[in-house]
């Protein structure tokens, strides 16, 4: 073989690649220099700096930080990679890629909050092992997969919920506010649903972010520790449908990408969501459960 | 610069149709829905205040952006006193977030000292941050400002990383509300210094007179 022929050979082994997969690689690139991204990401591995002193308790409440500094902020990235990436394809004029193959790649890119979650949550997990959480706690008084569920849940998959829900809004309303009033309406739900207000508690599970457990406090004692009813296995299903949700829908807002096989695909994934967070409401904790150890923080007002 | 009899009526005209009065109206709404909201179940929904917190960061940049910069830019009016101008809707959002705070103060912790400044602060760095920005030749910073600050000031006060050494977002009587005064007051002086020095460097005669606009990112 001469040197001339060999890159034709190449060019034909090489199998086609469909343009999402170098979209998503693109994508991939820039959510992960965005400069809100990171400013979160390290505000949110910061908070593990704690635990450099060995007598410091595991916080079984942290899972707060990236659900809230990557999630919650990886709605607006996202919203505004999707108009920044369609302000280029305009300009460009007609290009062979769609819409949803642009759409594909930014739902491929919220890959990069996950996994930034996911190694906080690995990280928790980890430290759980040598140092445990603090005593009377939820995480002392459930099993270790029922805490590996919750964290996995709050900070991991919330991680990818918020961006591919900033891919939904940017791809629903050009309007440059939508994400910032999405993030403030989803932080007042959150904190109504969170599991403060008793009569909430069993629904709550609807809501994408809410806590198990935590020093909810009883009459007597407003710091005692509590685990609040419902499953979180099936909780965590119910959240990765939601997730699947959100994909199909971002996708079929092109018009050309609308298919019967989505349209089943929406409702089989939407009859899933319904049994899934049933299920979570309804089986795992029957009710709350009070830890036996009394709480030691001061009630408000002092 | 226009000084005539003509000149309140302009900076009134400019006021008028600078200022994103429904946007400034709407944010002032969930703002005073947020501090009534804290005020009534303070122990539950305390994040709620940073979130407000996180919108007037948000509004006071947004005032900033000037849609039609290209224009205006070269106009004889200078970028600082279409700034003055433009901070009516700040301020305006500052003197009502102190408004509700005082109306709402019985349930709240007793430092609303820190609680107002806080509010002012938020504005003040919106404000400030943008106006650099603006002075730097950007055209409308405020919306991608905003679109950055007010998850990411939601998210610290949602979860309070460093707050017994850095208390941002106090919210028990037993933290140390002190420190806090002094981190917002550092705050917002440093706010304030970034704004002055962007409108002292745009208002100093150049060498290449012209304004050099930047996209906006």
């Amino acid at each position: 073989m001469t040197a001339a022929e060999s890159p034709a050979i190449v060019t034909v082994a090489e199998p086609a690649r469909p343009p999402w997969m170098d979209l998503a690689r693109i994508e991939v690139r820039r959510y992960a220099g965005r400069p809100a991204f990171l400013v979160g990401l390290v505000l949110t591995y910061a908070t593990l700096l704690p635990y450099l002193d060995g007598d410091e308790p595991t916080d079984e409440l942290s899972m707060i930080a990236p659900a809230a500094l990557l999630g919650m902020v990886g709605l607006s990235v996202s919203a505004h990679r999707v108009w920044a990436s369609d302000r280029c394809a305009e300009a460009a004029g007609p290009t062979p890629v769609g819409q949803a193959s642009r759409t594909v790649g930014h739902l491929a890119a919220c890959v990069v909050p996950f996994l930034a979650g996911l190694g906080f949550v690995l990280l928790t997990v980890l430290r759980a092992q040598s140092v445990p959480t603090v005593r009377g706690g939820y995480a002392e008084m459930m099993s270790d997969g029922w805490v590996a569920a919750v964290w996995f849940a709050l900070g991991a998959v919330s991680c990818l919920g918020g961006p591919i829900l900033g891919v939904v809004v940017a791809r629903k309303t050009k309007r440059a506010a939508a994400p910032i009033v999405t993030t403030v309406g989803l932080v007042l739900a959150v904190i109504v649903f969170q599991g403060l207000f008793e009569p909430l508690r069993r629904v709550r599970v609807v809501l994408p972010w809410t806590y198990w457990g935590g020093p909810f406090g009883i009459d007597g004692d407003p710091q005692r520790s509590v685990v609040l009813s419902g499953s979180p296995g099936w909780w965590l299903t119910y959240l990765i449908v939601l997730c699947a949700i959100g994909a199909v829908v971002a996708v079929r807002t092109d018009v050309e990408a609308r298919s019967a096989r989505g349209r089943t695909a929406l409702i089989v994934l939407a009859g899933l969501a319904v049994v899934t967070v049933v299920l979570a409401m309804f089986t795992g904790t029957a009710e709350t459960l009070v830890s036996p150890v009394p709480g030691d923080g001061p009630a408000w007002g002092g | 610069m226009n000084d005539g009899p003509g000149h309140l009526g302009g900076t009134l005209r400019y006021l008028v149709a600078a200022t994103h009065w429904s946007l400034l109206a709407g944010s002032g709404l969930i703002i005073g829905a947020g501090v009534a909201l804290v005020a009534r179940w303070p122990e539950a929904l305390w994040p709620v205040h940073g979130t407000a917190l996180g919108l007037m960061v948000g509004m006071a940049a947004v005032a900033v952006d000037e849609r039609c910069a290209t224009v205006v830019d070269a106009s004889p009016r200078p970028l600082w006193w279409r700034t003055a101008v433009r901070s009516a809707g700040p301020l305006a959002l500052v003197l009502f977030w102190a408004t509700a705070h005082w109306a709402l103060r019985a349930p709240l912790p007793d430092r609303l000292d820190v609680l107002i400044l806080q509010g002012a602060v938020a504005c003040g760095i919106g404000f400030g941050l943008a106006t650099a920005a603006r002075a730097s030749g950007r055209s409308e910073p405020g919306v991608t400002l905003a679109a950055a600050a007010v998850p990411l000031v939601a998210g610290a006060a949602l979860a309070r990383p460093f707050e017994p050494d850095l208390p941002l977002f106090p919210v028990w009587p037993h933290e140390d509300w002190d420190r806090a005064l002094l981190i917002w007051t550092v705050l917002g002086t440093a706010a304030a210094l970034v704004a002055a020095r962007a409108l002292w460097r745009d208002a100093r005669p150049r060498r290449n007179p012209g304004v050099t606009h930047r996209p906006d990112r």
